[in-house]
């Protein structure tokens, strides 16, 4: 089964995305001896990451959660909806063994926090050491070190070392433009990435949610440099994403009056 | 005299699936205490099938044993039997000092007595010097030795020995021959089985040849030889009654 | 209980002298140096992911010692003949079995206990360290463990070849360890038969999913209620005594 298992990674894909590719020699330890199961465990390495920020508790295990079904916390973040699909009543009084098993599984909800989300860290590290194409670890990773850790320089070049591998990745981009307009509040450097975003997006890797924010992005960038001519021209390219969003028009509506003023 | 091995009627049938094979039919055999009783046969004939019968290995048979008055199948009827197997294999990772103390501690021999019995059974087979060396690296003769030692270990009043001589030069053969007739004058009962007929000859006080699951004859060699007209080898003796019985 | 400790001293000799155990341990010492300096951003005293590697790879290398041993208790000693010396002694079989269970739960304990040691070590170095009680829950529960895999993989033994039991065994560990909660939320929603024939087998099945309290003690979650844990180890006892006395009745009338 495990000799199935690895030869479904490496048949048919073997010779042409490993030997073949481009740069061979460059790439590094774990392309090269593992192939494409790298994914696969860079994928759990992601998911460990989660797992960690949820203090070590798998998704079956918050979803066995205990709690009052219907109550919404911060600390559920969304879960609720599908607890009610899985949760389920205790096993009857009587069953020793079920009973025990449930006592020792967790079934809380609790996030990691004051500092303690450096744990998930090393997850996310190797996940891109193993595949340098997980876009979502390097976005995450640098929100961490970010926002939650202070570690911008670190954010900055975690991005960066993803850049070299996805140069054509907006997600990256995006990122690097909210720590410069949040943390930095260095416009003129997040506008520049905000427009490389907007230009690598595209209908195939992008949705229309995704599109908006960025828009809005460029739009707040050049406002708060003071050209509001700019910043309502891309508000309004959002307007036409989102006809009915009240806040957007408003937004216009607003740098309109100010821009006539 | 006392009978230390009694066996009557013994019947051992091994089944496996559909197929039943019959390893003997209705034996009897009696070993006086104090007698050395050789036990011969062609390969196949059931001899380890009796030995480990008698050494309670074979949980279910018809028939009745009696091993010094016990069943076999009791552990403690093994307390004072010696036991030494026809392959001497013993765990290579362990000293022949090391496999003596595991046996002695299994026969329940004190850990005061232990060391000096230990001595004295390697002693008594030429393993003195070697008792502290890996076993991986001995020889089919010194392995062959360790067997015999560790059957003597509990200081037996009955010892089964199966091939005692395979794999010893000659001279070691006599040793062991010289030993087991030592033993019998320390009034200890020897029932051993071999193919060395010649060494049978020289020592058994009484023989029993088998052939087929079945005892064919018993007694003492020289009466059974003297009831032939001309004077025959115990060898000759077994190998005509062997094919004699075959035309 | 002379002749059982025996045998099962036996057994731990076979394990240190073979020298297989050193090789687990050299390998848990490297890696447990480079889990431990590694830098990740520059920052300190990251210490999670070195305890949950750290104590899984501990775990696995015991299982893997506890199975492997066990399996082959009973067949090494009918291959290489050595078992007619042994039943040739005043041994019966129960002792026999009970003396090489005992080997191979002693051989693994001390070797989960070495590395448990090791990595207790090194998580107190590293920074974060582990609650007192947790620590020892999780290696009595770990010996508890050792002293299920031993017996399931004794009894596995008598039936199938060596490796037989051996992948046996390992797919019953990992299959349990992964699909106990679906097992658990399957037999719930079922009825009727299926649910007698379901509780049947869930009452047959070794729960390993007890002593995986790898989440508590990498996390620092609070340790397992003192009843449940006595109770677990309670279930280890009766649970480990069961199958070797299946084991004794599987031998009983075995002619080697």
């Amino acid at each position: 089964m495990a000799a199935i298992f690895f030869m479904a990674s490496f048949i048919n894909n073997y010779e042409e995305t490993f030997f073949l590719a481009k740069d061979f020699e460059d790439k590094g330890f774990f392309y090269k001896v593992l192939g494409e199961f790298r994914k696969v465990l860079s994928d759990y390495a992601f998911i460990r990451a989660d797992e960690y920020y949820h203090s070590g508790l798998t998704i079956q295990n918050r979803l066995n959660e205990k709690e009052d079904l219907f109550h919404e916390s911060e600390e559920a973040h969304g879960e609720s909806a599908k607890k009610m699909d899985y949760a389920k009543n205790p096993f009857p009084k009587g069953n020793i063994l079920a009973f025990i098993s449930e006592e020792v599984a967790l079934s809380e909800h609790m996030h990691l926090h004051g500092g303690e989300e450096k744990e998930l860290l090393p997850w996310l590290y190797y996940s891109v050491k193993l595949d340098p194409n997980n876009i979502n670890a390097y976005v995450i990773g640098s929100d961490w070190l970010n926002t939650r850790l202070n570690k911008t320089n670190e954010a900055i070049d975690f991005l960066k070392l993803g850049l070299t591998e996805n140069p054509d990745s907006w997600q990256i981009y995006e990122e690097l433009g909210r720590i410069s307009f949040f943390k930095e509040k260095n416009f003129n450097m997040s506008l520049s990435y905000f427009q490389k975003a907007l230009a690598l997006q595209n209908q195939d890797n992008a949705d229309i949610f995704e599109r908006g924010e960025v828009l809005s992005f460029v739009a707040a960038s050049y406002e708060k440099l003071g050209d509001k001519e700019k910043a309502t021209q891309y508000y309004k390219e959002k307007r036409e994403l989102f006809p009915d969003n009240p806040a957007v028009q408003k937004k216009v509506e607003m740098l309109e009056a100010e821009t006539e003023l | 005299m006392e009978n230390y091995i009694e066996i009557s009627k013994l019947s051992v049938n091994y089944a496996s699936g559909k197929n039943h094979f019959t390893a003997l039919s209705e034996i009897n055999l009696n070993v006086k205490r104090g007698e050395i009783f050789g036990f011969l046969g062609p390969n196949g004939a059931g001899k380890t099938t009796t030995i480990k019968t008698i050494l309670g290995m074979i949980p279910e048979y018809r028939g009745n044993v009696r091993i010094l008055k016990h069943d076999p199948r009791s552990a403690s009827a093994r307390q004072r039997i010696g036991y030494m197997p026809e392959i001497a294999n013993y765990y290579w990772y362990l000293t022949p000092n090391e496999l003596m103390k595991m046996y002695g501690r299994i026969f329940g021999i004190s850990s005061k007595e232990l060391p000096e019995k230990i001595n004295h059974v390697l002693d008594l087979v030429g393993l003195n010097e070697s008792k502290n060396r890996l076993m991986k690296i001995f020889s089919k003769g010194m392995m062959q030795k360790v067997s015999f030692a560790q059957s003597l270990l509990n200081d037996p009043e009955l010892l089964i020995l199966d091939e005692p001589t395979t794999g010893l030069d000659p001279i070691a053969r006599l040793k062991m021959r010289n030993v087991i007739k030592s033993l019998k004058n320390m009034g200890k009962t020897i029932f051993f089985s071999s193919h060395e007929l010649s060494e049978v000859e020289m020592i058994c006080d009484e023989i029993a040849i088998i052939k087929k699951g079945k005892i064919i004859t018993s007694g003492r060699p020289d009466k059974l030889l003297s009831e032939k007209k001309e004077k025959e080898t115990l060898e000759s003796y077994f190998i005509n009654l062997i094919e004699g019985r075959e035309r | 209980m002379k002749q059982i400790f025996a045998i099962a001293i036996n057994c731990l000799k076979e394990l240190w002298r073979k020298k297989d155990i050193y090789t687990f341990l050299v390998l848990f010492f490297i890696l447990f140096i480079f889990l431990i300096s590694e830098n990740f951003f520059g920052i300190r005293d990251i210490s999670r992911y070195t305890k949950d590697i750290g104590f899984t790879i501990a775990l696995l290398f015991s299982l893997i010692i506890a199975v492997t041993f066990s399996v082959k208790q009973i067949p090494s000693e009918v291959e290489f003949k050595t078992i007619y010396a042994l039943l040739a002694k005043p041994l019966t079989r129960f002792q026999l079995i009970i003396g090489k269970f005992l080997g191979s739960f002693f051989t693994s304990s001390s070797a989960f206990s070495a590395l448990f040691a090791l990595f207790a070590i090194f998580v107190y170095i590293k920074g974060e360290g582990v609650a007192p009680i947790l620590l020892a829950q999780s290696y009595i529960l770990g010996l508890c463990l050792m002293s299920v895999l031993c017996s399931v993989s004794t009894l596995l033994s008598l039936f199938f070849t060596t490796s037989g039991a051996a992948t046996l065994s390992f797919i019953i560990y990992f299959g349990i360890t992964w699909f106990s909660d679906m097992l658990r939320n399957t037999l719930l929603d079922s009825g009727g038969i299926t649910k007698i024939l379901g509780l049947i087998f869930y009452y047959l099945i070794p729960h390993y999913e007890f002593y995986d309290i790898k989440i508590r003690l990498v996390h620092s979650w609070e340790p397992l209620p003192t009843t449940i844990f006595l109770l677990i180890i309670v279930y280890s006892l009766v649970y480990t005594y069961t199958l070797l006395f299946l084991s004794y009745l599987g031998i009983k009338r075995r002619v080697f």
